[in-house]
């Protein structure tokens, strides 16, 4: 009875420490199969950031690069062929010195030209660097295009600053410039919009909000559509939304802003 | 019956022979100037001369109980150091001393009851317990904080060793004492003990080739 009872005993423990081992082993294998998971997930999405980075990245350099050819273009079309008609004036004025007509013809003609050259000039220098920015700072400049926009879209825009109107370190005041400049040309080009509202409210971050009676558009789609060939401003916008730390929300409805950009003050 | 014997024999000698793999490597890899491998090493070292004295006694036909007692000591001793220095959270790190002090409790109690004529199955108990708990502690840190393979990580199969052979061993220890009085179904409980050894120092030898100075 006893060696039976022994026996009973023996087989129990057997199985037990078995059932142990099995168990502990099947933990070890769930530990390395969740771990391998865990890190595929983690390549994963490191791949993603990487791509998207890479993606921002080669949009600036294509922004900047069409900002070079756009500002080549208008001195070689514009200041360069007018400059080279002031330049055959002067020769024109030196052959005819003696045709009083022709040299009172050419020479309001030079001056016309010299005036529109400096015009261009001026035109240049504020698509490079708007001269209200570096004087007056964001909130100014904001202002001041704000107005441009009025006269050459014909539109209606209202500007509302609610805060202090402090100036922010150069470089985060180019960076905002930039994306209010690239966001309103967004809105003139793609919204149909006749009536446009920027809100820009400043405690402790910079908030501006966009407000318009055009088509918005949702998170999703800019998302969709800054990965594509033709989101290369959107790309560029989101850039320089990352380099400032800040957030950027679109919206569709009619009440809500279509455009949010949250940027924090202390960066 | 003789089956039984030989066989439990057989085991019991690639028991102790499988503890040559993991120090070879050990001395190719020099575990022993690595600082985490560096104390598994010298466990390795002290099973080698426990073995040995503990044979030399079998073989004079004398009792070799109070071995057991020393190995139990120095083993629970050098891998409470080791997993102290494995666990991050200084949370969890509260529970080694604790475990240390119940450890010693068992191991005093054992001594009283037995005075070395038979096995310490309190402090192998306590100590297959708490191992096994230090062991799951870790596992637990592996997952949140690695970053790397946990093929690559050498803590990962020095571990799994320590997991399985103690969790394995918990009720050979538990049982050991009142199976130990029936001569015929004690050799089969300790057969467990032996394949558990043998399978012990598999990950121990992959854990020492796969250590690079990289064990934290």
């Amino acid at each position: 009875m006893e060696k039976q009872s022994n026996i009973d005993i023996t087989f129990l423990v057997i199985i037990g420490c078995l059932g142990i081992v099995i168990l502990v082993s099947a933990l070890i294998i769930f530990i390395v199969i969740h771990q391998k998971r865990m890190l595929a997930k983690q390549n994963e999405i490191q791949l993603q950031k990487l791509n998207h980075r890479q993606l921002l990245f080669e949009a600036e350099i294509q922004v900047a690069e069409k900002e070079r050819e756009k500002i080549a273009r208008n001195i070689h079309d514009d200041i360069g062929s007018k400059l080279n008609i002031i330049n055959q004036n002067f020769w024109i004025l030196k052959d005819e010195s003696n045709n009083k007509e022709i040299k009172e013809t050419v020479l309001a003609n030079s001056v016309n030209l010299l005036e529109s050259v400096i015009e261009s000039s001026r035109t240049i220098i504020y698509e490079l660097m708007p001269p209200a920015l570096l004087k007056l700072g964001y909130l100014r400049a904001t202002n001041e295009l704000c107005n441009l926009l009025r006269t050459s879209a014909k539109i209606q825009i209202e500007y509302n600053h609610v805060g202090e109107n402090i100036r922010f370190a150069p470089k985060i005041e180019l960076q905002l410039y930039r994306i209010t400049q690239e966001v309103l040309n967004n809105i003139m080009k793609h919204s149909n919009v006749s009536f446009l509202k920027l809100n820009i409210e400043i405690e402790q971050h910079l908030v501006l909000k966009i407000f318009h009676d055009g088509k918005g558009i949702t998170n999703e789609k800019v998302e969709i559509l800054s990965h594509t060939g033709n989101g290369l401003g959107l790309r560029s916008i989101q850039s320089r939304v990352q380099t400032l730390n800040a957030s950027i929300k679109y919206g569709e409805g009619s009440t809500e802003p279509k455009i949010t950009i949250d940027v924090p003050i202390n960066t | 019956m003789l089956i039984n014997v030989n066989l439990q024999n057989t085991l019991v000698f690639w028991g102790q022979i499988s503890l040559f793999p993991p120090v070879i490597i050990g001395l190719i890899r020099k575990s022993y100037s690595l600082k985490l491998t560096q104390l598994i090493f010298y466990l390795l070292i002290c099973y080698v001369i426990f073995e040995s004295i503990s044979s030399y006694y079998t073989y004079n036909n004398q009792n070799n109980i109070f071995i057991f007692f020393i190995g139990t000591f120095v083993e629970f001793t050098i891998l409470s150091v080791f997993y102290y220095k494995v666990l991050n959270s200084k949370r969890i790190k509260i529970i080694i001393p604790i475990g240390y002090a119940l450890f010693m409790i068992a191991l005093v109690l054992d001594f009283q009851n037995n005075h070395l004529l038979s096995f310490n199955t309190y402090s192998l108990s306590i100590e297959s317990l708490l191992l096994t708990l230090y062991a799951l502690l870790t596992f637990y840190e592996i997952l949140i904080n690695s970053e790397q393979d946990i093929f690559a990580n050498p803590l990962f199969w020095i571990n799994s060793a320590f997991l399985i052979y103690y969790s394995g061993n918990l009720l050979v220890f538990l049982f050991n004492n009142y199976l130990y009085q029936t001569e015929h179904v004690h050799p089969k409980i300790w057969m467990i003990n032996s394949i558990l050894n043998i399978i012990y120092y598999i990950p121990i030898s992959i854990g020492f080739w796969k250590n690079k100075a990289t064990l934290i």
